[in-house]
């Protein structure tokens, strides 16, 4: 199981958490629920894949792999997955 | 209305309002709230519901604020002496100069502001956990006082240039002031209800946030000359 370090924690890297937040950036961004969940889907296979030979990433690694597999679906949503956390 | 009057009244307060309006801690707080809210499947009404009561706190806020400044410089009497405009001309342009500098962060990427981290975090997190009207409202509110450190200074100004005028006009020049500093988020507003994607909106923000911070900076620099000027000399 790889480890997703923070600032001050460290804690499992788990799937449904990372499709649920892509999912949300994305209904955030006016996709529709249905396309939503399907764009969910395909980035988080694309996150297991990058996560196989990873025992520990931070989590700014994880966030910035996941804009850039949501980047190749959807420009805008990964654009607002990225600068959310940025905006003041 | 006549020529000495807009040119020394109406001209400096639409300056001032144009200043509010460009600080964009209400407007950052607003995008996150809106676009969260959409993000857990809230209907459109209720999207539309929640903002509406977000502009609402901001619009009081900023109205008491500048009603306040206005009820306190009354009793004043020094309010429109030589001196207090020097002062207040003195203080435009030293909060020019610091919105120049400090306004947004230096970082390339995103419209992070000059705001203490743990005090953003704490927005962040208080704006994400927005689900009824009420705290709504009161985020608008406290969108006001949290950048008061900028706001105050265009808030006298036009505070202190609207008492020159007589009851009617005061009204006028005080609508005047809170809907132009109010323009961003009602255009954000709009911009919800058309159902437009929220990240092009960000995006305007962050690729113009310097030409805003210049312009917002050196148009507070302006109004201190001009009303050092036109009314402290």
């Amino acid at each position: 199981m790889t480890q997703i370090l923070n600032k001050k924690t460290t804690v499992n890297y788990d799937k449904e958490r990372l499709g649920q937040a892509v999912q949300k950036a994305a209904r955030s961004n006016c996709i529709l629920a249905g396309d939503a969940e399907n764009l969910a889907q395909r980035v988080v296979a694309k996150i297991d894949r990058w996560l196989t030979d990873k025992p520990e990433v931070t989590a700014r690694e994880l966030r910035l792999q996941t804009a850039a597999a949501m980047g190749d679906y959807d420009l805008e949503a990964a654009y607002l997955y990225e600068n959310e956390k940025r905006l003041f | 209305m006549n020529i000495t009057e807009i040119s020394q009244v109406w001209l400096p307060l639409t300056a001032a309002a144009l200043v509010t309006a460009s600080f964009s801690l209400g407007v950052s707080m607003l995008t996150l709230l809106s676009g969260h809210l959409r993000g857990i499947e809230q209907s459109a009404a209720r999207v539309q519901k929640l903002s509406a009561g977000y502009i609402f706190g901001f619009f009081l806020a900023l109205l008491s604020s500048v009603v306040g400044s206005i009820y306190v410089l009354s009793i004043l009497d020094f309010a429109h002496s030589g001196e207090f405009w020097s002062i207040l001309s003195g203080v435009a342009v030293g909060v020019g100069l610091a919105v120049m500098l400090f306004y947004y962060r230096w970082d390339k990427n995103g419209t992070k502001l000059w705001l203490p981290r743990r005090m953003a975090e704490y927005l962040y997190a208080r704006t994400k956990a927005t689900r009824h009207s009420f705290e709504a409202f009161l985020l608008g509110v406290g969108a006001v006082f949290a950048e008061l450190i900028f706001i105050a200074t265009p808030i006298i100004i036009a505070a202190n240039l609207a008492l020159a005028l007589q009851r009617g006009q005061q009204i006028a020049a005080i609508l005047v002031y809170v809907l132009i500093a109010l323009m961003p988020l009602l255009i954000l507003q709009i911009f919800n209800a058309k159902g437009r994607r929220i990240s092009s909106f960000i995006k305007w923000r962050e690729n113009n946030k310097k030409f805003l911070q210049i312009v917002a900076g050196a148009l507070l620099i302006i109004l201190g000359f001009y009303l050092f000027i036109y009314k402290a000399m």
